[in-house]
């Protein structure tokens, strides 16, 4: 599975090229895991959109990216992927903590616009 | 043509790595793929056969010295059923039901999800599981292709 890392902000985006299944995704995680590290970035981008198969497997690369997210004070977004990704996304409940959008450049601008009211948030209080 | 032609029967015999998933699944789309399916039915079947084949290769031979086999059987009935059979000769499943409900899983957390059975229930048409207690697994799939564009 090939991995393609881009830096918007503090938020990492990880495309996935490729076929995530069990035998690919003890390897995708510690890549995506390890880069987060190395950039200290906060919140990440799952992008999907190059994604040619995914099967259960992906489900537990999700959840534990979302958890390790959300210890670090931080968001785990999606973005893209087909028909059939969303719907074992869909049959394990993933939509009822995770956003999913169309393209990474909608979940990074979704996550600037969350900033953004945070902050104004912030200045209110 | 006779009936016992019509079924085309193949079956493919790996050893349980993981890196045969994908060779697998890749099998069971070319397979189907002379009845004219939707991309949406070869995702399908892909998927559900890879959930089987995971299934076999995680769990039929714990900590065995020598790596197990796994069995990919597939056959044509009637028109456009096609059935697949995912068969090992590992440990077997104590509790058929129990493996196949949702979110259910021995292995690490992290890693999976429990959702393997969900998935083929949702993508194929009609599923079995047989399973004895050291006597291995055999996981049927069946699907029911659409009409295709041969019409």
């Amino acid at each position: 599975m090939e991995l393609e890392f881009e830096q918007a902000g503090d938020t990492l985006v990880a495309a996935l090229h490729g076929e995530l299944d069990h035998h690919s995704a003890a390897d995708v995680r510690e890549r995506i895991d390890m880069e987060i590290d190395r950039r200290g970035s906060r919140n990440l981008i799952l992008s999907f959109g190059e994604m040619g198969f995914m099967d259960s497997a992906g489900i537990g690369v999700i959840l534990g990216r979302y958890n390790k997210r959300k210890e670090a004070g931080g968001k785990l977004l999606l973005a893209g992927g087909s028909r059939s990704i969303r719907r074992i996304l869909e049959m394990a409940g993933i939509y009822t903590i995770l956003s999913h959008y169309e393209t990474a450049e909608e979940a990074v601008e979704a996550l600037v616009r969350e900033a953004e009211q945070e902050a104004a948030d912030g200045r209110k209080r | 043509m006779e009936e016992k032609d019509r079924k085309n029967r193949i079956r493919f015999e790996f050893e349980a790595r993981s890196q045969n998933e994908s060779l697998a699944r890749s099998v069971a789309a070319a397979y189907v793929l002379p009845l004219d399916p939707t991309v949406e039915e070869v995702t399908e079947i892909k998927t559900a056969v890879s959930e089987a084949v995971s299934n076999a290769i995680i769990h039929a031979y714990p900590g065995k010295e020598e790596t197990g086999i796994v069995i990919l059987e597939a056959e044509l009935r009637g028109e456009r059923d096609v059935m697949f059979v995912i068969r090992d000769k590992g440990v077997g499943i104590a509790d058929v039901s129990q493996a196949r409900a949702p979110l259910f899983t021995t292995g690490a957390p992290e890693e999976r999800s429990g959702m393997g059975f969900t998935v083929m229930e949702s993508f194929m048409d009609k599923i079995e599981v047989r399973s004895e207690p050291g006597n291995g697994t055999e996981v049927t799939l069946i699907k029911r292709l659409d009409s295709g564009n041969d019409w």
